[in-house]
């Protein structure tokens, strides 16, 4: 595929092979990330700016809001990760000119790998490796959990109801990733699609 | 011959399944367990026991096993100790019987019952004292080899295992009466429910009982129980799904066996997922475990449990004997005779420990059946019990012929999940048992756990238990119509043990303890249950002593005429049953064992074939061997001589990136770094050392100042985590008042080593042509953003772990592998090879510079050289114990260079410097050898060294000694730095 280290993961069917593919997969790739902190007594700034640039306020809680073509991933106390489209101009200068003085703005875009997961078991894939409870009734579309899948630190929020989840895992660690997700799969057989540059998630 | 019921019972006669033990060929029926289906094919003698060898049979119907252990399948699937109780008969199950040799019927060592005496509590500390040098070489492979339970496989196990995770307001452990109930009602309240039940079928003693549940069988109420929870959306059940342990914050850890009941688990599928339950509320509805009374030969084949010979009547169709003897201290044995009666048994005797006037009284229910006020001394037979001794009240002695012993001393509430969080069980001396006491926050209990043993006590208390637990989570419902079951009578009056027992009496049968240990223990002063536990094994064997550990508490007040209150209880940890050790890795193991990290360019290493090896996490390239070089020297010197001579790449990005921004940045990098940041200008690199609270170095890396408040540090590939941590420790606790923030971006830049006299040469061809790398625009520790030919940025430092003219090279993590391929392509006609790990080492020991074996925790900044660095003008982290005179002893250990006097020598890591005429003792150690190598640029071993008064002392020749392997040879003590030490290339 695209950009991940991969080496054992192509298009296609595993697994199990019999009816409707459990996990759906993407990786999406050409996204522009980075983590945006807001400076000491700087967060109310922060959400101006990024109401009046994005029309999106950096949520409070473990939440993504999204706003004209970036998203923000709440990532801890006064921290987010912005997420868009990768564009010709870098995200660092982009943030820094909407923020100034009153955020830091990192670069991350070639951090992380982001994949789009979907199908009918796509929570007890999950829940083999991620402990935080995904029940509809604890875990919603529009909800971010900062945490860790298979003991990697992963990042994740649900984009629909079906439900649909996108997820970021470090680089480095994604092939140990990959191998449990692939091994947490096969049971209920896996669709890996071809890697699609990245947009917000369209209902 | 089949002990098969004509009619009735959980198994699906129509169903037959094939099934082999100890290599004979059965059949049995769907729904049957591997002991219902031996004993419906008349097969009795199932094992022999752990010490004595002794025949032994079927026990009890459930977990609770002791006797019937055997081995499951072969080859590598081969799995022992399993409990034929618990198994679920499939096509094709093949089990062996375990400790026998030649053969189950024959067992040599049966006559190890002969030398009992010798055998006794504690004989392993006893019997086998002298001489001292046979503990090892003799006794013990020999206790091992007699004492045996089944062999593990010794192949790797080929199935795969998994955990998961699980959430829900209520878990209900235990899916008999008690469980269903709670399960029904807190569903019904709308709550998340999970219920899971170590049985294959969900019911528990409703499925072993013939009671009646509003008019209908007890298993068809708990059927429609069953369907009721199935249809509702956010319950789940889980059968074959053993809850075996309680941690904290309301975790439970269980396993689920998924696919234990096939040969082989279907493709794709885990054999066994252990699952983390996480519940707000649990009720535990484990029911209850009865105790064997204790009576001599109460071991034999044949003697059984009465509640599991119901079991075996009423859920399997099986009758476990034609003409059985009933031996009870309670009302509930009385049952047993009724099933065993009303499925067409005979039964040649009731004998009762009570009073006359409550047998009498039970009697008139039996009219064809003998019932004695008395005791059953001792069961009689081979290899299966033939007959029975019984001593009446009156004192008359009978012996009656029979091939069934069904006893009942009382059940014992399943209580091991309430003390697992460290709480005990209380004694209940009015109905003499143990019962929970403090429970785990959140849990409740329900049914027989909690000492109500009837039927109509189970539901209600089920029904309550998981209303409350509901609520407790904010859902609300209401009791349902109570159903209506006969009335029965749990009465009882506890017969510790037969009075005049003729034969050995066990108390633990697995471990083979016997009433005479219990005693013998006491009296040598194993006062305590826990000594007395320890030195008689007793609840020490793969059962943890669940039919035995209650009648020895009890033995042991008897014994020492105190209260069983007072006497105390053993503690239950997890787990609760055996869990196999690869359901507990899981997914994790192999080359999943943990997880691996990837440098960016391994992808185009392993194309190279480079060797790789681990480096905390990460897989890095150690050399890259070349067509004819079979070792690591080879390429190792010619790695190093290429980056000496022309230019070599070498993947850095495993070095630890934190990204430290905002106006407070540097007074932040200040406080951390030893040595002073206040003079680095934009645009520049610096060295740095950081120290620990307790002023020892604690990691080097460089910090690059990228902007006015941005600065670039990196880590040592060790300490990357560590100094993160340390980071946020002191921003978020000491300093929070500083204006700073930084992240890790160790992953979003990938990074190269560009190094050699030709680097210059080959970055310009992969740069955009406008980049001006000359010394006078980018000079020795630059920084800054450039762009590449393609227009992709970049971030270039030139900085040198090698003392070579040298870069690194950082750009977008993804973007890593295509960078590394443009640098090598572009750099063929200058020579360019990539260079590992080993060269890496060679070259950085050439130039003094230190890794992890010299800041291993215990060296300072004056030890390492770096005295002069440590700033006079702030304060810093480290600073005022670092101070410390002893710390600044000249004599203490520090660093040096060594080569080689013999030309010819090697060298070794650890090697001790020892004063060349002085004895190679440990007084006259004058500390160690830390990095080695082969330079070739000098075509010498030489080192790096932590060496008393090292500064001191360089031309002086020290002896270095590795006592371990008995090799010495004579260094001479030199400056850290062999190579270029005007460091004239490195600006070149």
């Amino acid at each position: 595929m695209a950009d991940a280290l991969h080496f054992a993961w192509s298009p296609g069917r595993l697994g199990c092979r019999e009816g409707a593919p459990g996990l759906v997969l993407q990786e999406l790739t050409q996204f522009a990330l980075a983590s945006v902190i807001a400076r000491k007594d700087q967060a109310v700034q922060v959400a101006e700016a990024a109401q009046g640039a994005f029309n999106a306020s950096p949520p409070k809680t473990p939440a993504i809001t999204a706003g004209n073509d970036l998203a923000f991933l709440w990532s801890g106390p006064n921290h987010w990760l912005a997420l868009g489209p990768q564009v010709a101009e870098n995200i660092e200068t982009r943030l820094e000119a909407v923020f100034g003085p009153h955020a830091s703005i990192f670069d991350q875009s070639g951090s992380r790998v982001l994949l789009e997961l979907s199908g009918q078991r796509v929570r007890d894939v999950l829940a083999k490796g991620v402990s935080i409870d995904l029940h509809p009734r604890a875990f919603r579309t529009g909800d971010v959990a900062v945490t860790t899948a298979s003991h990697l630190a992963v990042q994740l929020w649900q984009v629909a109801d079906e439900p649909v989840y996108r997820l970021l895992v470090v680089r480095t660690w994604f092939d140990s990733f990959w191998r449990w997700l692939a091994a947490s799969a096969a049971e209920y057989g896996c669709e890996v699609l071809t890697p699609a540059p990245y947009t917000a998630h369209m209902p | 011959m089949s002990c098969r019921i004509a009619q009735g019972g959980a198994i699906d006669r129509q169903q037959s399944i094939r099934f082999r033990f100890d290599g004979k060929d059965y059949s049995g029926c769907a729904g049957d367990s591997l002991a219902s289906a031996l004993l419906a094919n008349d097969v009795r003698l199932v094992g022999r026991s752990f010490k004595y060898h002794r025949p032994r049979g079927i026990l009890s119907a459930g977990t609770e096993e002791p006797n019937a252990l055997v081995e499951l399948r072969g080859g590598a699937r081969r799995e022992p100790n399993t409990r034929a109780t618990d198994i679920e008969l499939y096509d094709g199950i093949e089990a062996i019987s375990q400790n026998r040799w030649p053969s189950l019927r024959f067992d040599v060592q049966a006559i190890n019952g002969l030398f009992s005496p010798l055998l006794v509590a504690g004989f392993y500390y006893k019997t086998f004292m002298w001489p001292a040098s046979f503990w090892e070489k003799v006794y013990e492979p020999m206790i091992r080899r007699a004492a045996g339970l089944g062999r593990a496989a010794l192949e790797a196990d080929p199935d795969h295992y998994e955990k998961s995770w699980a959430h829900c307001d209520v878990l209900v452990i235990g899916a008999g009466p008690a469980g269903l109930a709670a399960a029904l009602t807190a569903a019904r309240t709308g709550a998340r429910v999970i219920l899971a039940d170590e049985n294959f079928a969900l019911g528990g003693r409703c499925l072993a009982e013939r009671r009646a549940i509003d008019g209908q069988p007890a298993a068809e109420w708990a059927a429609q129980a069953v369907a009721e929870l199935r249809s509702m959306p956010d319950v789940r059940l889980f059968a074959r799904t053993t809850v075996f342990g309680v941690f904290d914050d309301g975790v439970f850890g269980a396993v689920e066996r998924v696919n234990d009941h096939l040969p082989v688990p279907p493709q794709f599928q885990p054999r066994q997922r252990v699952w983390r339950f996480i519940a707000k509320q649990t009720v535990l509805a484990s029911g209850s475990i009865e105790r064997p009374l204790l009576f001599g030969n109460n071991d034999l084949p044949g003697v059984m449990l009465a509640g599991a010979v119901r079991t075996y009547i009423n859920r399997f169709a099986v009758l476990p004997g034609r003409r059985a003897v009933v031996f009870t201290d309670n009302d509930d044995g009385w049952t047993t005779a009724a099933d065993l009666v009303a499925a067409g048994g005979q039964v040649a005797a009731i004998v009762d420990s009570r009073e006359p006037v409550i047998v009498s009284e039970l009697a008139r229910r039996f009219p064809d059946v003998q019932a004695f006020a008395g005791e059953v001394t001792g069961a009689a037979g081979g290899r299966h019990v033939q007959s029975v001794e019984i001593l009446s009240r009156s004192g008359m002695l009978r012996r009656i012929d029979c091939d069934l012993v069904a006893m009942s001393g009382g059940w014992s509430p399943t209580l091991h999940l309430t003390s697992h969080k460290g709480s005990r069980p209380r004694w209940d001396e009015e109905r003499s048992i143990f019962v929970p006491d403090m429970l785990p926050a959140g849990m409740r209990v329900a049914g027989a756990a909690n000492g109500d043993m009837t039927l109509d006590e189970a539901l209600v208390t089920g029904f309550r238990q998981g209303l409350t637990a509901a609520a407790s989570c904010g859902f609300s419902g209401s009791m349902p119509v109570l159903p209506h079951v006969t009335e029965e009578s749990a009465r009882r009056v506890p017969l510790w043990r037969v009075r005049q027992a003729s034969g050995k009496c066990f108390v633990d049968f697995q471990n083979d303890v016997t009433v005479n240990d219990v005693e013998l223990a006491e009296h040598e002063g194993y006062r305590s249950i826990e000594h007395l536990k320890r030195y008689t094994t007793l609840g020490m064997a793969t059962d943890q002593g669940k039919t035995s550990v209650v009648t020895g508490i009890a033995l042991l007040a008897k014994q020492r005429s105190i209260p069983v209150a007072a006497t105390g209880t053993t503690t239950f940890r997890p787990p609760y049953t055996p869990v196999a050790m690869g359901a507990l890795a899981g997914h994790h193991r192999g080359l999943d064992f943990r997880p691996i990290r990837y440098a960016p360019s391994h992808r185009w290493a392993s194309e190279l074939g480079a060797s790789f090896t681990e480096s905390g996490p990460w897989l890095r390239a150690q050399w890259f061997p070349r067509p004819g070089e079979s070792d690591w020297f080879e390429p190792t010197c010619r790695e190093v001589q290429a980056v000496r001579s022309a230019v070599g790449l070498c993947d850095v990005s495993t070095l630890g990136k934190i990204d430290v921004q905002g106006p407070d940045a540097l007074k932040f990098i200040e406080r951390l770094y030893a040595n002073n940041f206040a003079t680095l200008a934009v645009g520049r690199t610096r060295y740095g050392i950081m120290l620990r609270e307790d002023g020892f170095v604690f990691d080097d890396g460089t910090a690059a100042r990228l902007a006015e408040n941005r600065y670039l540090i990196t880590t040592t590939t060790a300490h990357a985590v560590q100094v993160y941590q340390h980071m946020h420790l002191c921003h978020q606790t000491l300093w929070p008042e500083l204006d700073v923030q930084f992240v890790s971006v160790t992953d979003q830049w990938a990074q190269f080593a560009v190094a050699g006299p030709r680097s210059r040469e080959l970055l310009q061809r992969v740069l955009d042509p406008r980049c001006d790398l000359s010394n006078a625009a980018f000079p020795f520790m630059a920084c800054g953003n450039l762009m590449l030919r393609n227009g992709e940025p970049a971030r270039l430092f030139r900085i040198s772990f090698s003392g070579e003219l040298a870069y690194e090279i950082a750009v977008p993590g993804h973007r890593g592998d295509a960078l590394i391929r443009a640098l090598h392509d572009a750099g063929q006609d200058l020579g360019v090879v990539p260079y590992g790990l080993e060269a890496l080492n060679v070259l950085r020991v050439e130039k003094g510079h230190v890794v992890g074996s010299e800041l291993n925790g215990q060296t300072t900044a004056h030890d390492l050289g770096f005295g002069r660095m440590l700033s006079a003008q702030k304060d810093f982290i480290g600073s005022v114990l670092g101070r410390r005179t002893n710390l600044l002893d000249p004599a203490r250990p520090r660093l040096v260079g060594i080569r080689t006097v013999d030309r010819s020598a090697r060298l070794s890591g650890g090697m001790h410097f020892i004063p060349q005429q002085a004895a190679r003792r440990i007084e006259h150690d004058q500390g160690h050898v830390t990095s080695v190598c082969y330079s070739p640029a000098l075509e010498q071993w030489i080192g790096l060294g932590l060496l008393t008064h090292g500064p001191e002392r360089h031309g002086e020749k020290v002896m270095v000694v590795d006592p371990l392997q008995g090799a010495e040879t004579l260094v001479e003590v030199c400056a850290p730095v062999f190579i270029d030490p005007e460091g004239a290339r490195l600006r070149g």
